[in-house]
């Protein structure tokens, strides 16, 4: 009976108190500060109530070991400790001791407001106090207090338990991350950031804006039977396109950046070729059809000067030649001379000319590749350099074996090659012997030879002047044998490069200069091949 | 794809031949040549001047010769980026030949007049034109305007004061201080009176404007003559120091003399005195040669944490004698702040080589972002080109020893001269970074990226570092 009611009472007055605790706990919510004086201080959470609460509140200041002890309540027989009285009184009970429980008691309970035992806390301040014990409690060990939970995802640390737990469910769960790779926890911060980030990362993030493929449509229109490589094809719908954005360059270049630059000068020279219907003289590489399909594309020619609608000035479709000067402006809305402009030009001029025109404006040929960039060309001068290219099938590689390469034997070997950073290979150009670089030379020189006619149109086959097979044929013919196997070529750097490239005029002769000052010395190399081609001695 | 040239030189094996024989000192460019496309051109440039340089570095100048002819051929100041880059590097190679024959090399250049005003004027146009000092200033100020913060009493020590634009901006942000602005002097150093009678005037008159008590001190003289007890630094002012690519002037020295001096018959000379006083401004440096060596260091015993970097640390210093004295009296003066906003490239290597590998890099990309960003002003670009670049590239390339002012060094180095020279790293504010890429932004300049690294600021051009900057405090 007496079990019952105390038990009933128990879990009443628990209950109860447990009531209690939470007004006090909502009551600590919905007011500012739980003070005896009608100070508001300033606190974190906003409340709606600033003033004292509870005016005639009971002020208990414990000390930091009373504050931080977590059972304050110790069974004297085996001492045994509880964090609340209740709980104590239930235990003594097992004890045989006399316990006794708190009844809920019938006036009204008064309030009690704790200080923080630190002096130098705002809540010293009797007119700062919490209200509630746990409150305090967590207050001080937050603010005062050691961190000993750490949360496992990110390094933040906490004093209470119960922060640790709430903030390791949404550790990780929700975040904002810019494009730069930042990471943020709140939305604020990231927006504010990605403000400012977005301007730094759009640049490289641009992409040109296309429009539709009217370009293409209209100048092969929907045949292609032109069989232009699909490569000239985008070139040239890209150039159309170009017209139709007006950008700058910047986007200029990164629009003809994809294009093979060999197949960019043919591709106005079939524009014009097109355009240029009534001219069938040329049968060049483009095998397309003729007359009825001319038309077309002569057509969407003219037409595309009206739809741009921009800078032309004479939108009259008398002559294509004239409308390709539009469309060569239209790219040129930058105002850097672009390919087009010049090249249409010319062969806008020229009408019975065609290519001709296109190889005999030499200098203008330097913007023909405006993707260029001098960065761009040294780390492909470095990859050359480092890649060891073994193409003995090319007419070139086969041109430069009969060079005589005989110098560069199998002791280019242990040579470095040459990394993309190139100068850090290097030993201070003072250390090679001419010998040694005349050695690199040749191998460079296949190198280069070779990757040059692999990856771009080579200058031996087309309108070098030399064709690459007379070349080889004419070598050939002259017995120059003596292969000398691919070795590592850096292209860049090592060796004391002689000039070499292109139709090898020049390297021969740099070669026979430099030969036939170290001429001892070749012929005590490895391979004794007869005097080659670039042995002509310099007076 | 077969092409079919008009201009086909249908040579026969006997033509060929006979080109074969031909001297290169014929002259006749060949027509081949002018229809590479420029990328092969490109590629063929670098080709050449990297053998060039190999042979100017090995002394064979016959070749070199020959080398510089064939580029000749190529290379044009009014050609595409590569062209010009190398009609530069070949110009600058071309002058280092010649310095072997010095009285050849003082004749030719004797009768140049050299234009003050012109290279007045192009400074302008770098700034003008280039975002790169615009944004340097930006975060140079937002920097000082962070480190001030509270402080009445404001001195800035700029050394190379030039551009009105660069105060003016931070008249305004100090202004806008909650505590209102500082009592502010200016220190501004330059060797044209001219240019700082300019400042003086701009200055004084935007500080009335925007009411700042200010006061502008005007020090005519070139920065390695610099004597920073003569800046009446008073005490109880905040000093703020701004570098924008100067410091690197003064880690020139005599690289002669203290190569002699490393090599090991110095070492029983170790008692004369010139010695001594070198090897004591290089207590604060090691290169890797001297840690080596070890005598020396036992003789004089250098301070403990002077020894710590690792012998075979890979970031060993060059000597710079006058840097170490010159930071030292900076740290005298107890300066609050220092920003310091230098090339981000590896121009002072020892040998020719090392360098003219670094600079192709470097001003590759920065010819490249030039020609982006000034495609409209052929003109100025040139100018800039030639007057600022080219003028750096001869003398990085050309000149030797206490010639050779342009040595820049990358931001590893220069954090290591400066924590050497006691002085603690101070980041530079994600603020000011905010500010510079908002600038980028409203100005339309593209391709730049600021990047932060580890409180240290670089500017790139498409992933191209170029320009670094870094700023310093008192180590408390």
């Amino acid at each position: 009976m007496a079990a019952n009611s105390s038990s009933s009472s128990f879990f009443g007055s628990r209950e109860d108190n447990q009531n209690q605790m939470i007004q006090v706990q909502q009551s600590s919510t919905a007011t500012p500060t739980l003070s005896t004086a009608p100070a508001t201080a300033p606190q974190k959470k906003k409340r709606n109530h600033p003033g004292t609460s509870y005016p005639d509140a009971e002020v208990i200041a414990l000390s930091p070991k009373t504050l931080m002890a977590t059972n304050r309540f110790i069974c004297e027989v085996c001492n045994k400790g509880f964090q609340r009285e209740q709980n104590l009184q239930l235990h003594r009970r097992g004890h045989n001791l006399p316990w006794k429980l708190k009844q809920k008691t019938t006036k009204e309970v008064k309030r009690k407001v704790y200080l923080c035992p630190e002096p130098t806390c705002v809540h010293h301040d009797p007119s700062k106090a919490l209200g509630d014990l746990t409150g305090i409690k967590k207050h001080y060990s937050r603010k005062h207090g050691e961190k000993k939970w750490k949360c496992e995802k990110c390094s933040k640390r906490y004093a209470v338990q119960s922060d640790w737990k709430a903030h390791s469910k949404t550790c990780g769960t929700r975040e904002y991350r810019c494009d730069c790779g930042t990471l943020f926890s709140r939305r604020d911060s990231f927006i504010t950031h990605r403000a400012f980030c977005d301007a730094l990362a759009q640049e490289s993030a641009r992409h040109p804006t296309n429009s539709t493929t009217m370009g293409s449509h209209y100048l092969f229109g929907s045949n292609h039977q032109m069989s232009l490589d699909q490569n000239q094809v985008q070139p040239s719908s890209n150039l159309l396109r170009l017209g139709s954005t007006s950008s700058g360059p910047p986007k200029f270049d990164r629009f003809i950046s994809p294009v093979n630059p060999s197949s960019l000068p043919n591709m106005p020279s079939s524009m014009f070729f097109m355009s240029d219907a009534a001219n069938q003289g040329f049968h060049h590489h483009q095998d397309h059809g003729h007359g009825p399909y001319m038309n077309k594309p002569l057509h969407g020619l003219l037409q595309l000067p009206d739809l741009q609608g921009s800078t032309s000035t004479n939108n009259n479709n008398s002559h294509t030649s004239a409308n390709l000067f539009n469309l060569g402006f239209f790219s040129n809305t930058s105002g850097t001379s672009s390919i087009s402009a010049s090249e249409l030009q010319c062969m806008g001029d020229q009408v019975g000319s065609g290519l001709s025109s296109l190889y005999s404006t030499s200098m203008q040929h330097e913007n023909i590749s405006p993707h260029m960039s001098a960065t761009a060309l040294l780390q492909k001068a470095a990859q050359i350099g480092s890649t060891t290219s073994s193409n003995n099938n090319n007419n070139a590689s086969s041109l430069l074996r009969g060079l005589g390469s005989s110098l560069s034997t199998g002791t280019k070997s242990d040579r470095p090659v040459l990394s993309p950073n190139f100068g850090s290979n290097f030993d201070g150009g003072g250390s090679e012997t001419l010998r040694s670089s005349q050695m690199e030379d040749d191998s460079n020189l296949q190198g280069l030879m070779n990757s040059l006619a692999n990856g771009n149109s080579s200058i031996f086959d087309g309108g070098a002047g030399f064709g690459g097979s007379e070349l080889h044929q004419n070598l050939a013919a002259t017995g120059m044998g003596g292969g000398s196997e691919k070795l590592t070529l850096d292209f860049l750097g090592v060796g004391g490069m002689m000039g070499n490239l292109g139709g090898g005029f020049s390297q021969r002769e740099q070669h026979g200069i430099n030969v036939s000052s170290l001429d001892p010395d070749m012929k005590s190399s490895a391979q004794a091949n007869p005097q080659q081609f670039g042995r002509a001695k310099l007076v | 794809m077969i092409r079919e040239g008009p201009s086909i030189i249908t040579s026969p094996p006997l033509q060929f031949m006979s080109w074969m024989s031909l001297s290169p000192g014929l002259g006749s460019p060949f027509p081949w040549l002018r229809e590479l496309k420029s990328e092969e051109r490109g590629l063929y440039l670098i080709h050449l001047l990297v053998a060039c340089a190999n042979h100017v570095a090995a002394g064979s100048l016959e070749n070199a010769n020959i080398d510089l002819e064939q580029i000749s051929h190529l290379a044009s100041a009014d050609g595409d980026t590569m062209q010009r880059i190398a009609a530069y590097f070949t110009e600058a190679l071309a002058d280092r030949v010649l310095q072997a024959w010095s009285g050849l090399h003082k004749a030719l250049n004797s009768t140049k007049i050299s234009s003050v005003q012109e290279r007045i004027h192009v400074q302008n146009l770098f700034f003008e034109l280039c975002p790169f000092l615009k944004l340097a200033y930006v975060i140079t100020n937002q920097a000082i305007v962070e480190a001030m913060e509270g402080e009445k009493m404001v001195h800035i020590i700029d050394l190379h004061c030039f551009e009105p634009a660069q105060w003016i901006n931070l008249f305004q942000t100090l202004n806008a201080r909650p505590e209102g602005p500082p009592h502010l002097r200016i220190t501004g150093i330059h060797e044209q009176k001219e240019v700082l009678d300019h400042m003086a005037l701009r200055l004084t008159e935007e500080a009335e404007k925007w009411d700042i008590p200010f006061q502008f001190n005007p020090v005519v003289c070139k920065l390695e003559n610099l004597d920073l007890e003569s800046l009446r630094v008073k005490t109880g002012e905040a000093l703020a120091v701004s570098s924008v690519l100067q410091l690197h002037s003064l880690l020139m020295t005599d690289d002669e003399m203290l190569r002699r001096i490393n090599s090991p018959s110095m070492s029983t000379n170790l008692n004369t005195d010139r010695s001594q006083r070198v090897l004591q401004m290089q207590m604060h440096q090691r290169t890797l040669g001297e840690w080596l060596k070890k005598e020396p260091v036992h003789v004089y015993s250098p301070s403990p944490d002077l020894l710590s970097p690792s012998p075979l640390s890979p970031l060993a210093l060059a000597p710079a004698p006058k840097m170490v004295n010159f930071l030292s009296a900076l740290r005298g003066l107890s300066p609050k702040l220092i920003v310091i906003t230098e090339q981000e490239s590896n121009h002072n290597g020892s040998t020719l080589m090392e360098r003219v590998m670094e600079a192709l890099n470097f001003y590759a990309a920065l010819f490249d972002c030039l020609e982006s960003t000034v495609s409209r002003a052929p003109i100025e670009r040139q100018k800039i080109e030639k007057m600022l670049f080219g003028e750096e590239i001869k003398n990085i390339i050309a000149c030797e020893g206490v010639e050779r002012k342009e040595r820049h060094e990358k931001v590893e180095k220069w954090i290591l001269r400066f924590e050497l020279a006691g002085f603690e790293k101070v980041p530079l504010s994600y603020h000011g970074m905010l500010q510079a890429g908002r600038l980028l932004q409203t100005n339309n300049y593209d391709g730049y990226k600021i990047k932060e690294d580890n409180g240290r600021v670089v500017i790139c051009w498409q992933e191209r570092p170029l320009y670094s900057m870094s700023a310093w405090g008192i180590r408390p």
